[in-house]
């Protein structure tokens, strides 16, 4: 076969960019993290029945189906004024469960976990899921497959389908469990709560035994002061899929916990020239740029920001870990941003552990998973916990259901300003002067947008399934001083 | 998931791409239209908006896959039809500042051989030149409409 090379931008949602522009002389001012956007939702959504918005919506993203699909599902419950049945809830919130086991399992292994792995200042080339199974072993390859697998199995038996799932619509699910189907579950998070406390030994063993690790966690360099948002039950315990979004400060304290449809008092978007992005912050503190302290609303949604914004987590190994998450990091709230891969294993072992628990509840396998939607619709608001940040659907219908006005705001969006506070901070340690240390700028570039773990709309859906991004360096006059492009 | 076992007559293609996405859904037209169709025995399909270790596991235990795809290749017309082998796809994760959330798909089925899986022998791509697109529709542009039933036939003729 003729071989045929192909351009290295293979998908069609553009890519990534970070920008750092200089001042005078030639020191960082400020650097930001630019994420191509889908865009055309709204006018993609006005006019159609509301009921097609958690199939719709679950198309969005390549990474976070299930997370969509869920907000989708509570935002019309609400538009509804519905209430599911509690069989219905729970078997939501346990394909929940299986879904962030897989996604923060592929997270730390395939992404976070090869930065310590095989160190930060490894070959990029080595810096992968390869490295990983090359230095720990095949074994390790493995476990994580089968955790994913597992995960999928779940997602399939409650949703439908293995990923894309399809059940949930107002008022409940489509379909109800049956008693082996539960059976199988069950098994499957038991294995997952054992994988779980593996991945966190592994990390114990690379990360928080070594030294230069520990000092690296607790170094300023990805350190910010910043307000942190997070789902809580009504114990104030971590909750993915529903709660109320409580609100912490710098100091940690709790400022107050919102409901879903009361969003708008506390969050508001930033824009600025140079950008379509918005940036959200706390509206109550007010937008004072991109810089952190108690002054500032910029917040943050991430499985760190989770942990400090609760009290604890409602499952007993995982409050274990939490307990000695703060006690190792000196407190809460923890600042430092690297901590978060540790936290995304602590909120690992919560999943495991609620699947189990959800997976032999009483009610699980309940054949009353629906409630049939009465009211006229109207308005609604869903928020879960996405992986990567809080995430929040809102819909506006005619009397019909027909859909006249959606707004989104996706686990990502939520972190952009500290996202680029890190990637500025990351640059002042390697560009001095003007002059630009690209080699140690890039890893670290790398590991301060990679422990938001965000994602690129839908980079990972195309081939090769990943999002390739070119970092700019401004002068003071906005010339570029050097563009370095890998894969663009 | 099939990690272990090999169906060494079986053929997988994967329609791959958003459906909602404009010209992004041009391998899911493609896959939708061979179902319709009619395909071979021992053939076959699915549509995923997928990538990376996930696109790799719905692939592990076939023989053949053809994976169709819209690509945006500017040196290419829009509408082109083309293929090539899995092989000249690169892997973008060698390199840096590269990662979303995931693994690429050279490296992701990297890992499957190397932990002992049942990788595909034979890995073709069909590709259709697209140009870029951040819009939201589920309606294709008149070019990669038009592409479709080359692409099909494409298909077809790898099979």
């Amino acid at each position: 076969m003729k071989r045929i090379t192909i351009d290295p931008i293979t998908r069609l949602e553009g890519h990534g960019k970070i920008e750092i522009f200089l001042d005078e002389q030639g020191e960082v001012a400020n650097a930001y993290l630019q994420i191509p956007e889908l865009r055309g939702f709204e006018q993609f959504v006005v006019g159609r029945p509301v009921e097609e918005m958690p199939q719709i919506t679950n198309r969005i993203c390549g990474v976070c189906p299930e997370a969509h699909h869920m907000a989708a599902a509570k935002a019309i419950d609400a538009v509804y004024g519905v209430t599911p049945p509690p069989a219905a809830r729970k078997l939501r919130e346990l394909l929940y469960s299986a879904f962030y086991v897989t996604d923060h399992t592929t997270h730390f292994f395939a992404l976070g976990g090869p930065d310590f792995i095989m160190g930060p200042d490894a070959p990029a080339a080595e810096r992968n899921i390869l490295g990983v199974i090359h230095k720990v072993g095949l074994e390790i390859g493995k476990q994580v497959i089968q955790a994913r697998k597992y995960g999928h199995r779940v997602i399939e038996i409650i949703g439908g389908r293995k990923i894309h799932p399809a059940t949930a619509i107002p008022g409940g699910m489509t379909k109800a469990i049956s008693e082996a189907e539960r059976a199988e579950i069950e098994s499957m998070g038991r294995w997952a709560v054992e994988f779980a406390q593996f991945a966190l030994g592994l990390f114990d063993e690379v990360v928080l035994d070594n030294p230069e690790y520990r000092d690296l966690i607790l170094s300023d360099i990805y350190t910010h002061r910043t307000y942190y948002i997070g789902l809580v039950d009504a114990q104030n315990r971590v909750n993915f899929y529903d709660g109320l979004v409580s609100v912490v400060s710098p100091e940690g304290k709790r400022i107050g916990k919102y409901a879903p449809e009361e969003y708008r008092e506390w969050i508001a978007e930033r824009v600025e020239p140079w950008t379509y992005l918005k940036f959200p912050y706390l509206k109550k503190i007010g937008w004072k740029g991109f810089v952190d302290g108690v002054d500032s609303g910029v917040y943050c949604a991430t499985p760190l920001s989770r942990l400090n914004a609760s009290d604890g987590m409602a499952t007993p190994l995982a409050q274990e870990h939490y307990e000695r998450f703060f006690e190792t990091l000196g407190g809460k709230p923890v600042h430092h941003r690297l901590a978060t891969h540790w936290a995304r294993l602590i909120e690992l072992l919560y999943a495991a552990e609620r699947w189990v628990e959800l997976a032999t509840d009483p009610e699980i396998t309940s054949p009353q998973v629906h409630t049939v939607p009465t009211a006229t619709p109207s308005e609604g608001v869903g928020i879960v916990e996405a992986p990567r940040g809080t995430l929040t659907h809102h819909y506006w219908t005619d009397e019909r259901g027909i859909v006249t006005q959606a707004n989104l705001i996706v686990g990502t969006t939520n972190n952009y300003a500290p996202i680029s506070m890190s990637i500025t901070k990351a640059a002042r340690a390697f560009i001095r002067a003007g002059e630009v240390v690209t080699e140690g700028l890039l890893n670290r570039i790398e590991m301060a947008f990679r422990l938001y773990d965000p994602c690129m709309s839908c980079a990972t859906h195309s081939l090769p399934g990943q999002m390739p991004l070119e970092v700019v360096i401004r002068d003071a006059r906005g010339e570029t001083v050097e563009a370095v492009r890998q894969f663009c | 998931m099939n990690t272990q076992t090999t169906q060494p007559h079986s053929t997988l293609v994967v329609g791959l791409g958003n459906p909602i996405l404009g010209d992004d859904a041009a391998g899911w037209r493609v896959v939708e239209g061979l179902q319709v169709e009619g395909l071979p025995q021992g053939v076959e399909t699915v549509c995923l908006a997928a990538g990376g270790l996930r696109l790799m596991e719905a692939m592990l235990g076939y023989a053949h896959v053809v994976i169709v795809d819209a690509f945006y290749t500017p040196e290419r017309p829009e509408g082109t039809v083309f293929t090539c082998p899995m092989e000249t796809i690169p892997a973008p994760d060698a390199g840096h500042l590269s990662s979303s959330h995931d693994t690429s798909l050279p490296h992701a089925l990297e890992m499957a051989r190397r932990l002992g899986f049942s990788v595909p022998r034979r890995i073709d791509v069909v590709g259709i030149a697209a140009r870029v697109n951040l819009r939201l529709s589920d309606e294709l542009t008149p070019a990669i409409a038009s592409a479709i039933p080359q692409a099909k036939e494409t298909v077809r003729r790898l099979l």
